[in-house]
Protein backbone atom coordinates (compact mmCIF):
# COMPACT_ATOMS: atom_id res chain seq x y z
CA UNK A 1 0.00 0.00 0.00
CA UNK A 2 1.16 3.58 -0.53
CA UNK A 3 2.10 5.43 2.74
CA UNK A 4 0.37 8.97 3.18
CA UNK A 5 3.41 10.08 2.87
CA UNK A 6 4.11 8.78 -0.47
CA UNK A 7 0.85 10.11 -1.68
CA UNK A 8 0.60 13.44 -0.67
CA UNK A 9 3.84 14.96 -0.44
CA UNK A 10 4.39 14.95 -4.57
CA UNK A 11 0.83 16.52 -4.70
CA UNK A 12 1.39 19.08 -2.72
CA UNK A 13 4.54 19.89 -3.80
CA UNK A 14 2.90 20.34 -7.73
CA UNK A 15 0.34 22.50 -6.05
CA UNK A 16 2.95 25.02 -4.79
CA UNK A 17 4.92 24.79 -8.39
CA UNK A 18 1.49 25.39 -10.60
CA UNK A 19 0.30 28.25 -8.08
CA UNK A 20 3.80 29.25 -8.54
CA UNK A 21 3.82 29.07 -12.29
CA UNK A 22 0.59 30.94 -12.27
CA UNK A 23 1.63 33.85 -10.10
CA UNK A 24 4.69 34.33 -11.98
CA UNK A 25 2.38 34.46 -15.66
CA UNK A 26 -0.73 36.37 -14.17
CA UNK A 27 1.70 38.83 -12.48
CA UNK A 28 3.28 39.92 -15.78
CA UNK A 29 6.84 38.70 -14.32
CA UNK A 30 6.75 36.22 -16.72
CA UNK A 31 5.62 37.32 -20.35
CA UNK A 32 2.84 34.51 -21.46
CA UNK A 33 4.10 34.04 -24.74
CA UNK A 34 7.05 32.71 -22.62
CA UNK A 35 5.62 30.93 -20.03
CA UNK A 36 1.56 30.39 -20.22
CA UNK A 37 -0.14 30.30 -16.93
CA UNK A 38 -0.93 26.59 -15.55
CA UNK A 39 -4.85 27.91 -15.88
CA UNK A 40 -4.29 28.68 -19.50
CA UNK A 41 -2.68 25.28 -19.98
CA UNK A 42 -5.19 23.35 -18.50
CA UNK A 43 -8.17 25.49 -20.55
CA UNK A 44 -6.58 24.06 -23.67
CA UNK A 45 -6.01 20.51 -22.60
CA UNK A 46 -9.90 20.48 -22.14
CA UNK A 47 -10.74 22.61 -24.69
CA UNK A 48 -9.21 20.33 -27.15
CA UNK A 49 -9.26 16.95 -25.01
CA UNK A 50 -10.76 14.48 -27.40
CA UNK A 51 -7.06 15.13 -30.01
CA UNK A 52 -5.44 15.27 -26.97
CA UNK A 53 -6.09 12.08 -25.78
CA UNK A 54 -6.10 10.20 -29.16
CA UNK A 55 -2.47 11.86 -29.90
CA UNK A 56 -1.72 9.94 -25.87
CA UNK A 57 -2.92 6.57 -27.13
CA UNK A 58 -1.48 6.41 -30.23
CA UNK A 59 2.23 7.23 -28.56
CA UNK A 60 1.59 5.05 -25.50
CA UNK A 61 0.73 2.40 -28.26
CA UNK A 62 3.85 2.84 -30.16
CA UNK A 63 6.13 3.23 -26.96
CA UNK A 64 4.18 0.23 -25.81
CA UNK A 65 5.24 -1.88 -29.19
CA UNK A 66 9.07 -0.56 -28.86
CA UNK A 67 8.62 -1.88 -25.31
CA UNK A 68 7.77 -5.42 -26.38
CA UNK A 69 9.92 -5.39 -29.34
CA UNK A 70 12.83 -4.71 -26.93
CA UNK A 71 11.32 -7.27 -24.19
CA UNK A 72 11.60 -9.54 -26.75
CA UNK A 73 14.62 -8.62 -28.96
CA UNK A 74 16.48 -7.58 -25.95
CA UNK A 75 16.13 -10.64 -23.70
CA UNK A 76 16.20 -13.03 -26.65
CA UNK A 77 19.98 -11.36 -27.24
CA UNK A 78 20.63 -11.26 -23.53
CA UNK A 79 19.93 -14.93 -23.09
CA UNK A 80 22.21 -15.80 -26.32
CA UNK A 81 25.14 -13.89 -25.18
CA UNK A 82 24.68 -15.75 -21.84
CA UNK A 83 24.76 -19.34 -23.60
CA UNK A 84 27.62 -18.43 -25.77
CA UNK A 85 30.82 -16.74 -25.12
CA UNK A 86 31.65 -16.37 -28.97
CA UNK A 87 28.11 -14.64 -29.15
CA UNK A 88 28.47 -12.64 -26.53
CA UNK A 89 32.35 -11.33 -27.12
CA UNK A 90 30.60 -11.02 -31.16
CA UNK A 91 27.22 -8.82 -29.93
CA UNK A 92 28.81 -7.02 -26.96
CA UNK A 93 30.00 -3.93 -29.15
CA UNK A 94 26.57 -3.44 -31.16
CA UNK A 95 24.70 -3.58 -28.18
CA UNK A 96 26.47 -1.05 -26.65
CA UNK A 97 25.95 0.79 -30.28
CA UNK A 98 22.17 1.21 -29.04
CA UNK A 99 23.03 2.95 -25.61
CA UNK A 100 25.11 5.25 -27.24
CA UNK A 101 23.24 6.14 -30.93
CA UNK A 102 21.60 9.72 -31.21
CA UNK A 103 18.42 8.85 -31.89
CA UNK A 104 17.34 12.10 -33.10
CA UNK A 105 20.55 11.62 -35.65
CA UNK A 106 18.95 8.84 -37.38
CA UNK A 107 15.20 9.21 -36.94
CA UNK A 108 15.21 10.60 -40.65
CA UNK A 109 17.51 7.82 -41.79
CA UNK A 110 14.14 5.50 -40.08
CA UNK A 111 11.48 7.46 -42.12
CA UNK A 112 13.09 6.85 -45.12
CA UNK A 113 13.34 3.37 -44.37
CA UNK A 114 9.79 2.81 -42.72
CA UNK A 115 8.28 5.91 -44.00
CA UNK A 116 6.27 8.37 -42.26
CA UNK A 117 3.42 6.80 -39.83
CA UNK A 118 3.67 4.43 -36.64
CA UNK A 119 6.55 1.63 -37.91
CA UNK A 120 9.22 4.23 -37.65
CA UNK A 121 8.49 5.42 -34.14
CA UNK A 122 8.37 2.04 -33.01
CA UNK A 123 10.98 1.19 -33.90
CA UNK A 124 12.90 4.56 -32.64
CA UNK A 125 11.19 3.59 -29.58
CA UNK A 126 12.91 0.11 -29.23
CA UNK A 127 16.49 1.44 -30.25
CA UNK A 128 16.74 3.77 -27.39
CA UNK A 129 14.93 1.17 -24.64
CA UNK A 130 16.36 -2.51 -25.63
CA UNK A 131 19.92 -1.76 -24.19
CA UNK A 132 19.15 -1.83 -20.98
CA UNK A 133 16.90 -4.47 -21.36
CA UNK A 134 19.73 -6.59 -23.31
CA UNK A 135 22.27 -5.38 -19.88
CA UNK A 136 19.78 -6.27 -17.04
CA UNK A 137 18.91 -10.17 -18.27
CA UNK A 138 22.57 -10.40 -19.01
CA UNK A 139 24.01 -9.24 -15.66
CA UNK A 140 20.87 -11.89 -13.95
CA UNK A 141 21.68 -14.56 -16.35
CA UNK A 142 25.79 -13.95 -15.24
CA UNK A 143 25.13 -13.75 -11.50
CA UNK A 144 23.71 -17.54 -10.78
CA UNK A 145 25.75 -18.61 -7.72
CA UNK A 146 28.51 -20.99 -9.16
CA UNK A 147 27.17 -23.32 -6.45
CA UNK A 148 23.76 -23.90 -8.28
CA UNK A 149 25.54 -24.38 -11.65
CA UNK A 150 27.94 -27.12 -9.84
CA UNK A 151 24.85 -28.79 -9.02
CA UNK A 152 23.06 -28.60 -12.78
CA UNK A 153 26.46 -30.24 -13.83
CA UNK A 154 26.26 -32.73 -10.83
CA UNK A 155 23.38 -34.31 -12.41
CA UNK A 156 23.80 -33.77 -16.15
CA UNK A 157 21.37 -31.40 -16.82
CA UNK A 158 21.62 -30.07 -20.25
CA UNK A 159 22.35 -26.48 -21.69
CA UNK A 160 17.88 -26.69 -22.12
CA UNK A 161 17.35 -27.61 -18.59
CA UNK A 162 19.82 -25.01 -17.04
CA UNK A 163 18.62 -22.69 -18.82
CA UNK A 164 15.10 -22.66 -18.04
CA UNK A 165 15.33 -23.92 -14.62
CA UNK A 166 17.95 -21.93 -13.45
CA UNK A 167 19.58 -18.78 -15.82
CA UNK A 168 15.85 -17.57 -16.57
CA UNK A 169 14.15 -17.71 -12.95
CA UNK A 170 18.09 -16.14 -11.46
CA UNK A 171 16.95 -13.00 -14.01
CA UNK A 172 13.73 -12.28 -13.57
CA UNK A 173 14.16 -9.54 -11.08
CA UNK A 174 16.97 -8.03 -13.38
CA UNK A 175 14.67 -8.47 -16.15
CA UNK A 176 12.25 -6.77 -14.12
CA UNK A 177 14.84 -3.87 -13.64
CA UNK A 178 15.49 -3.37 -17.37
CA UNK A 179 12.04 -3.05 -18.12
CA UNK A 180 11.35 -0.67 -16.31
CA UNK A 181 14.39 1.49 -17.16
CA UNK A 182 13.06 0.51 -20.58
CA UNK A 183 9.49 1.62 -19.90
CA UNK A 184 10.66 5.51 -19.53
CA UNK A 185 12.88 5.47 -22.60
CA UNK A 186 10.65 3.58 -24.94
CA UNK A 187 8.36 6.50 -24.31
CA UNK A 188 11.42 9.25 -24.83
CA UNK A 189 12.27 7.38 -28.07
CA UNK A 190 8.20 7.71 -29.20
CA UNK A 191 8.20 11.37 -28.78
CA UNK A 192 11.67 12.00 -30.46
CA UNK A 193 10.35 9.57 -33.16
CA UNK A 194 7.28 11.01 -33.70
CA UNK A 195 8.93 14.89 -34.19
CA UNK A 196 10.34 13.36 -37.22
CA UNK A 197 7.62 10.84 -38.20
CA UNK A 198 4.46 13.13 -37.17
CA UNK A 199 1.61 11.88 -35.29
CA UNK A 200 0.67 11.53 -31.72
CA UNK A 201 2.18 13.96 -28.59
CA UNK A 202 5.31 14.51 -30.72
CA UNK A 203 3.60 15.64 -33.72
CA UNK A 204 1.39 17.54 -31.82
CA UNK A 205 4.78 19.35 -29.60
CA UNK A 206 5.99 20.14 -32.99
CA UNK A 207 2.83 21.45 -34.65
CA UNK A 208 2.43 23.72 -31.42
CA UNK A 209 5.94 24.63 -31.73
CA UNK A 210 6.16 26.03 -34.91
CA UNK A 211 3.15 27.63 -34.01
CA UNK A 212 4.40 29.22 -30.88
CA UNK A 213 1.94 27.77 -29.18
CA UNK A 214 3.37 27.13 -25.77
CA UNK A 215 0.17 26.51 -24.05
CA UNK A 216 -0.23 23.26 -26.57
CA UNK A 217 3.31 22.49 -26.12
CA UNK A 218 2.65 22.21 -22.13
CA UNK A 219 -0.64 20.34 -22.50
CA UNK A 220 1.56 17.92 -24.58
CA UNK A 221 4.11 17.38 -22.49
CA UNK A 222 2.09 16.98 -19.37
CA UNK A 223 0.17 14.34 -21.10
CA UNK A 224 3.50 12.73 -22.36
CA UNK A 225 4.76 12.66 -18.38
CA UNK A 226 1.01 11.24 -17.42
CA UNK A 227 1.49 9.08 -20.34
CA UNK A 228 5.37 7.84 -19.31
CA UNK A 229 4.36 6.89 -15.46
CA UNK A 230 2.08 4.67 -16.88
CA UNK A 231 3.87 2.79 -18.87
CA UNK A 232 6.21 2.39 -15.43
CA UNK A 233 3.33 1.61 -13.49
CA UNK A 234 2.02 -1.16 -16.30
CA UNK A 235 5.32 -2.44 -15.91
CA UNK A 236 5.90 -2.10 -12.33
CA UNK A 237 2.00 -3.92 -11.92
CA UNK A 238 2.60 -7.06 -13.72
CA UNK A 239 6.00 -7.52 -12.32
CA UNK A 240 4.23 -7.58 -9.18
CA UNK A 241 1.54 -9.53 -10.08
CA UNK A 242 3.68 -12.55 -12.86
CA UNK A 243 6.86 -12.53 -10.46
CA UNK A 244 5.86 -11.52 -6.73
CA UNK A 245 7.53 -14.31 -5.39
CA UNK A 246 10.98 -13.17 -7.04
CA UNK A 247 10.92 -9.89 -5.18
CA UNK A 248 9.92 -11.90 -1.48
CA UNK A 249 11.71 -9.74 1.52
CA UNK A 250 15.08 -11.73 2.54
CA UNK A 251 15.54 -14.14 -0.37
CA UNK A 252 19.32 -14.48 -1.16
CA UNK B 1 34.59 -53.52 4.80
CA UNK B 2 33.46 -54.00 1.17
CA UNK B 3 35.62 -55.25 -1.65
CA UNK B 4 38.68 -53.45 -3.19
CA UNK B 5 36.50 -52.80 -6.63
CA UNK B 6 33.77 -50.70 -4.38
CA UNK B 7 36.36 -48.23 -3.46
CA UNK B 8 36.94 -44.41 -4.39
CA UNK B 9 40.76 -44.54 -5.35
CA UNK B 10 43.42 -41.33 -5.57
CA UNK B 11 46.04 -42.87 -7.13
CA UNK B 12 48.97 -40.71 -7.36
CA UNK B 13 46.18 -37.37 -7.94
CA UNK B 14 47.84 -33.97 -8.18
CA UNK B 15 45.86 -30.87 -8.94
CA UNK B 16 46.99 -28.03 -10.34
CA UNK B 17 45.30 -24.71 -10.52
CA UNK B 18 46.45 -21.94 -12.73
CA UNK B 19 46.27 -19.12 -10.15
CA UNK B 20 47.02 -20.64 -7.01
CA UNK B 21 49.47 -23.48 -8.11
CA UNK B 22 49.76 -26.95 -6.46
CA UNK B 23 46.53 -27.81 -4.58
CA UNK B 24 47.24 -31.40 -4.36
CA UNK B 25 50.35 -33.55 -4.47
CA UNK B 26 50.49 -36.87 -5.08
CA UNK B 27 47.80 -38.31 -2.81
CA UNK B 28 46.61 -41.98 -1.96
CA UNK B 29 43.66 -42.56 -0.40
CA UNK B 30 41.28 -45.01 -0.71
CA UNK B 31 37.67 -44.95 0.45
CA UNK B 32 35.71 -48.03 1.08
CA UNK B 33 31.79 -48.51 -0.03
CA UNK B 34 29.10 -47.78 3.05
CA UNK B 35 32.28 -46.03 4.59
CA UNK B 36 31.55 -42.39 6.71
CA UNK B 37 34.32 -40.50 6.37
CA UNK B 38 35.69 -37.20 7.63
CA UNK B 39 38.44 -35.16 5.67
CA UNK B 40 39.70 -32.82 8.30
CA UNK B 41 41.64 -29.71 7.20
CA UNK B 42 42.68 -26.21 7.83
CA UNK B 43 40.63 -23.65 5.90
CA UNK B 44 42.01 -23.17 2.11
CA UNK B 45 44.17 -26.32 2.37
CA UNK B 46 42.59 -28.31 -0.76
CA UNK B 47 39.63 -30.56 0.93
CA UNK B 48 36.76 -28.79 -1.59
CA UNK B 49 39.20 -29.20 -4.11
CA UNK B 50 38.95 -33.12 -2.90
CA UNK B 51 35.65 -33.55 -2.75
CA UNK B 52 35.06 -31.98 -6.57
CA UNK B 53 37.69 -34.30 -7.76
CA UNK B 54 35.28 -37.22 -6.15
CA UNK B 55 31.91 -35.37 -7.57
CA UNK B 56 33.88 -35.32 -10.73
CA UNK B 57 33.33 -31.07 -11.01
CA UNK B 58 37.46 -31.58 -11.31
CA UNK B 59 39.38 -33.43 -13.13
CA UNK B 60 42.94 -33.98 -11.39
CA UNK B 61 45.75 -32.56 -13.40
CA UNK B 62 47.87 -36.06 -13.18
CA UNK B 63 46.78 -39.04 -11.25
CA UNK B 64 43.74 -40.75 -11.45
CA UNK B 65 40.72 -40.76 -9.11
CA UNK B 66 38.56 -44.01 -9.49
CA UNK B 67 34.55 -43.73 -8.37
CA UNK B 68 32.64 -47.11 -8.81
CA UNK B 69 29.89 -46.94 -11.23
CA UNK B 70 27.39 -46.71 -8.79
CA UNK B 71 28.28 -43.80 -6.96
CA UNK B 72 29.44 -41.95 -10.08
CA UNK B 73 26.19 -42.43 -11.29
CA UNK B 74 23.78 -40.76 -8.41
CA UNK B 75 25.35 -39.13 -6.01
CA UNK B 76 24.40 -36.11 -3.54
CA UNK B 77 26.62 -32.97 -3.09
CA UNK B 78 25.73 -30.67 0.14
CA UNK B 79 27.38 -27.40 -0.37
CA UNK B 80 28.88 -25.05 2.80
CA UNK B 81 26.08 -22.55 2.35
CA UNK B 82 22.35 -23.79 1.43
CA UNK B 83 22.30 -23.05 -1.72
CA UNK B 84 18.10 -23.09 -2.30
CA UNK B 85 16.46 -21.57 -5.30
CA UNK B 86 14.46 -18.27 -3.33
CA UNK B 87 11.60 -18.62 -6.27
CA UNK B 88 11.12 -22.96 -5.59
CA UNK B 89 9.18 -23.71 -2.78
CA UNK B 90 10.96 -26.03 -0.45
CA UNK B 91 9.24 -28.86 -2.23
CA UNK B 92 10.68 -27.67 -5.27
CA UNK B 93 14.07 -27.74 -4.57
CA UNK B 94 14.25 -30.64 -2.92
CA UNK B 95 12.84 -32.23 -6.04
CA UNK B 96 15.07 -30.15 -8.58
CA UNK B 97 17.87 -33.32 -9.29
CA UNK B 98 14.62 -35.30 -9.95
CA UNK B 99 13.55 -33.09 -12.40
CA UNK B 100 16.65 -32.99 -14.30
CA UNK B 101 17.07 -36.80 -14.53
CA UNK B 102 13.61 -36.39 -15.99
CA UNK B 103 12.00 -38.95 -13.93
CA UNK B 104 8.31 -39.34 -13.72
CA UNK B 105 5.81 -37.35 -11.34
CA UNK B 106 4.55 -39.38 -8.88
CA UNK B 107 7.93 -40.81 -8.62
CA UNK B 108 9.38 -37.62 -8.10
CA UNK B 109 6.48 -36.81 -5.34
CA UNK B 110 6.74 -40.32 -3.59
CA UNK B 111 10.58 -39.14 -3.62
CA UNK B 112 10.22 -35.95 -2.19
CA UNK B 113 8.34 -36.36 0.51
CA UNK B 114 10.42 -39.71 1.65
CA UNK B 115 13.39 -37.09 1.45
CA UNK B 116 11.68 -34.22 3.40
CA UNK B 117 10.95 -37.01 6.41
CA UNK B 118 14.47 -38.12 6.60
CA UNK B 119 15.29 -34.18 7.01
CA UNK B 120 12.07 -33.39 9.58
CA UNK B 121 10.74 -31.10 7.07
CA UNK B 122 7.45 -33.29 6.06
CA UNK B 123 5.45 -30.41 6.73
CA UNK B 124 7.33 -27.68 5.49
CA UNK B 125 7.11 -28.52 1.32
CA UNK B 126 5.15 -25.47 0.67
CA UNK B 127 7.37 -22.67 1.95
CA UNK B 128 9.56 -20.79 0.25
CA UNK B 129 13.16 -20.61 1.43
CA UNK B 130 13.13 -17.19 2.80
CA UNK B 131 10.50 -18.02 5.75
CA UNK B 132 13.49 -21.00 6.98
CA UNK B 133 15.99 -20.56 9.44
CA UNK B 134 19.45 -21.38 8.26
CA UNK B 135 19.51 -24.61 10.24
CA UNK B 136 16.28 -25.50 7.99
CA UNK B 137 17.67 -24.16 5.14
CA UNK B 138 20.36 -26.75 5.49
CA UNK B 139 18.64 -29.33 6.09
CA UNK B 140 16.78 -28.95 2.98
CA UNK B 141 19.58 -29.14 0.95
CA UNK B 142 20.73 -32.69 2.62
CA UNK B 143 16.74 -34.14 1.25
CA UNK B 144 17.94 -32.37 -2.01
CA UNK B 145 21.11 -34.30 -1.71
CA UNK B 146 19.40 -37.26 -0.74
CA UNK B 147 16.22 -37.43 -2.90
CA UNK B 148 17.82 -39.44 -5.82
CA UNK B 149 18.72 -42.31 -3.02
CA UNK B 150 22.80 -41.69 -3.91
CA UNK B 151 25.26 -44.44 -3.21
CA UNK B 152 27.57 -41.85 -2.43
CA UNK B 153 26.83 -38.05 -0.68
CA UNK B 154 29.56 -35.69 -0.35
CA UNK B 155 29.51 -32.46 2.26
CA UNK B 156 31.62 -29.25 2.28
CA UNK B 157 31.56 -28.18 5.32
CA UNK B 158 28.27 -28.33 5.63
CA UNK B 159 27.25 -27.32 9.06
CA UNK B 160 29.91 -24.78 8.88
CA UNK B 161 27.91 -21.16 9.42
CA UNK B 162 25.36 -22.51 11.99
CA UNK B 163 25.27 -22.19 15.30
CA UNK B 164 26.27 -24.54 17.74
CA UNK B 165 23.53 -26.44 18.96
CA UNK B 166 21.82 -26.58 15.20
CA UNK B 167 25.52 -28.25 14.27
CA UNK B 168 24.94 -31.07 16.68
CA UNK B 169 21.66 -31.97 16.09
CA UNK B 170 21.95 -31.75 12.24
CA UNK B 171 25.83 -34.43 13.04
CA UNK B 172 23.66 -36.62 15.03
CA UNK B 173 20.62 -36.21 12.30
CA UNK B 174 23.46 -37.56 9.09
CA UNK B 175 24.64 -40.14 11.41
CA UNK B 176 21.11 -41.39 11.78
CA UNK B 177 20.53 -41.05 7.72
CA UNK B 178 23.92 -42.78 6.69
CA UNK B 179 23.43 -45.78 9.33
CA UNK B 180 19.38 -46.14 7.46
CA UNK B 181 20.33 -45.58 3.87
CA UNK B 182 24.36 -47.03 4.08
CA UNK B 183 25.85 -45.17 1.69
CA UNK B 184 28.97 -44.32 1.25
CA UNK B 185 29.56 -40.65 2.98
CA UNK B 186 32.71 -37.78 2.88
CA UNK B 187 32.40 -35.12 5.35
CA UNK B 188 34.89 -32.38 5.21
CA UNK B 189 34.94 -30.51 8.03
CA UNK B 190 37.66 -28.52 9.58
CA UNK B 191 36.22 -28.99 12.95
CA UNK B 192 38.10 -31.64 14.67
CA UNK B 193 35.05 -32.28 17.42
CA UNK B 194 32.52 -33.00 14.67
CA UNK B 195 34.65 -35.04 12.47
CA UNK B 196 35.34 -37.21 15.95
CA UNK B 197 31.87 -37.14 17.00
CA UNK B 198 30.09 -38.17 13.50
CA UNK B 199 32.19 -40.55 11.20
CA UNK B 200 33.86 -43.87 11.62
CA UNK B 201 37.50 -42.78 10.14
CA UNK B 202 39.24 -39.46 10.15
CA UNK B 203 42.01 -38.45 7.79
CA UNK B 204 43.71 -35.48 8.50
CA UNK B 205 45.09 -33.03 6.21
CA UNK B 206 47.97 -30.81 6.09
CA UNK B 207 48.10 -27.35 4.70
CA UNK B 208 48.52 -26.63 0.68
CA UNK B 209 49.85 -28.83 -0.58
CA UNK B 210 47.39 -31.06 0.80
CA UNK B 211 49.25 -33.94 1.90
CA UNK B 212 48.03 -36.71 4.32
CA UNK B 213 49.08 -36.10 8.37
CA UNK B 214 47.21 -38.82 9.55
CA UNK B 215 44.30 -41.73 8.93
CA UNK B 216 42.76 -42.83 12.02
CA UNK B 217 39.32 -45.04 12.72
CA UNK B 218 36.71 -43.54 15.19
CA UNK B 219 35.42 -46.74 17.04
CA UNK B 220 32.89 -44.67 18.77
CA UNK B 221 30.47 -47.52 17.93
CA UNK B 222 27.47 -47.23 15.42
CA UNK B 223 24.64 -45.25 17.09
CA UNK B 224 26.17 -42.20 18.34
CA UNK B 225 23.85 -40.58 21.33
CA UNK B 226 24.70 -36.59 22.33
CA UNK B 227 25.80 -37.87 25.24
CA UNK B 228 29.25 -39.49 23.49
CA UNK B 229 30.09 -35.79 23.45
CA UNK B 230 30.97 -35.81 27.44
CA UNK B 231 32.42 -39.62 26.93
CA UNK B 232 36.08 -40.36 28.10
CA UNK B 233 36.36 -42.56 25.18
CA UNK B 234 35.42 -39.13 22.87
CA UNK B 235 37.30 -37.36 25.17
CA UNK B 236 40.65 -39.08 24.57
CA UNK B 237 40.03 -39.83 20.46
CA UNK B 238 39.37 -36.37 20.02
CA UNK B 239 42.62 -35.49 22.33
CA UNK B 240 44.62 -37.90 20.33
CA UNK B 241 43.75 -35.98 16.94
CA UNK B 242 44.28 -32.53 18.67
CA UNK B 243 47.60 -33.87 19.28
CA UNK B 244 48.65 -34.96 15.63
CA UNK B 245 47.16 -31.81 14.29
CA UNK B 246 49.71 -29.91 16.96
CA UNK B 247 52.83 -32.25 16.79
CA UNK B 248 52.62 -31.00 12.29
CA UNK B 249 52.67 -27.61 13.54
CA UNK B 250 51.31 -26.12 10.29
CA UNK B 251 47.92 -27.96 10.01
CA UNK B 252 45.37 -26.27 12.04
CA UNK B 253 45.85 -22.44 11.19
CA UNK B 254 42.25 -21.45 10.58
CA UNK B 255 43.15 -18.79 8.18
CA UNK B 256 43.59 -20.07 4.36
CA UNK B 257 47.09 -19.37 2.76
Amino acid sequence: MISPLRLFAPLILFAVVVTLLEALSQSGIAPRYLLPPPSEVWATLRGDAREYLRAATITLTEAGLGLLLSFLVGNGLAILMSVSRWLSAALQPYAVFFQTVPLIAIAPLLVIWFGYGIPTVVVAAFIVSVFPVIVNTLAGCRAVEPALRDLFRLYGASRFQTLTKLTLPHAIPNMVTGLRIAAGLAMIGAIVGEFIAGGGLGGLIDAARTQQRLDKVFAAVLLASLAGVLMVGLVNLSARVFVGRWREPGTD
Amino acid sequence: MNSHAAAIVFDQVEKDFRRTGKVIAGLDLEIHAGQFVALLGPSGSGKTTLLRLVAGLEQPTRGEVRVPDAARRNRGYVFQEAHLMPWRSVFANVALPLEILGRPREEIRAQVETSLALVGLESAGALLPHALSGGMKMRVSVARALVSKPSLLLLDEPFSALDEATRFRLATELRRIWLAAGMTVVFVTHSLAEAVFVADRAVVFSQRPLRILADLPIPLGAERPDRLRVSPAYAELLARVYEIVAETGDAHTRHAT
